[in-house]
């Protein structure tokens, strides 16, 4: 996975997200609940690759869905900041973020799974508060 | 291990048939794509975009009896599964969707 491509992705995401802003008219928490969404479709589909035999870690950690997992949690995190009095929010990202780097360096697919249920809390926390 | 390792011996030394009008992709490409019949109707490298999204903006709606999901290259070989927008999994794509997809990408 070069940084050109990288790039790409995040200026897609970034294109996107600005598109959807604008036509909802959404504060920053909306923006954010718009993110997770996203997130999630991404986390589900590298999910998805991650349950067929014989692809290995090393593999995964390198392509292209994967990378927009990134692209988007990187996005998550700019756009939370500007979220300064949601308390809880903070805790429920750092359990994402911790899951997604451990899953970086252990390699571990198993753990992988847990992406899922950390972001789905972190989904129902947002939508809760909207 | 070894068929995996030839495999992607394989790739490396993958000749390139002038008259091989696919579209190469590398190890670790991902794009979502849309077959209907024995076409590839509609494709995007914006792996950005949700399965509906590229729909919407490729296709307006889902044709019927088309399939769309997600492409991706490992190993030399061009894989692929279903949308779980559309069909609530994630299963590998159906094998008639495959070979269309096979004569498409490489």
């Amino acid at each position: 996975m070069d940084d050109r491509r990288k790039t790409q992705l995040r200026r897609s995401l970034e294109r996107e997200l600005e598109a959807h802003a604008s036509e909802t008219q959404c504060d920053p928490r909306g923006r954010a609940l718009w993110l997770c969404v996203q997130l999630d479709n991404y986390v589900e589909r590298w999910l998805a690759f991650c349950a067929m035999p014989g692809i290995p870690m090393v593999s995964l950690l390198n392509d292209d869905l994967f990378a927009m997992i990134g692209c988007g949690a990187v996005a998550f995190e700019d756009t939370i900041r500007l979220l300064p009095d949601d308390h809880e929010l903070p805790a429920r990202w750092a359990r994402f973020s911790a899951v997604l780097a451990d899953v970086q360096a252990t390699k571990d697919r198993v753990r992988a799974g847990e992406l899922r249920g950390a972001l789905a809390e972190l989904q129902t926390h947002l939508a809760g508060e909207l | 291990m070894l068929k995996r390792i030839l495999s992607r011996l394989g790739s490396l030394f993958e000749r390139t048939d002038p008259n091989d009008k696919r579209i190469k992709l590398r190890d670790g490409d991902a794009l979502l794509a849309s077959v209907q019949g024995e076409r590839v109707i509609a494709y995007t490298f914006d792996i950005a975009l949700s399965h509906r999204e590229f729909v919407i903006r490729n296709l307006g709606t889902l044709p019927e009896g088309a399939w769309v999901g997600t492409i991706r290259k490992f190993g030399g070989v061009v894989i692929a599964v279903n949308s779980r927008t559309y069909y609530e999994n994630q299963l590998p794509a159906p094998q008639p969707v495959l070979d269309v997809i096979h004569e498409n990408f490489r």
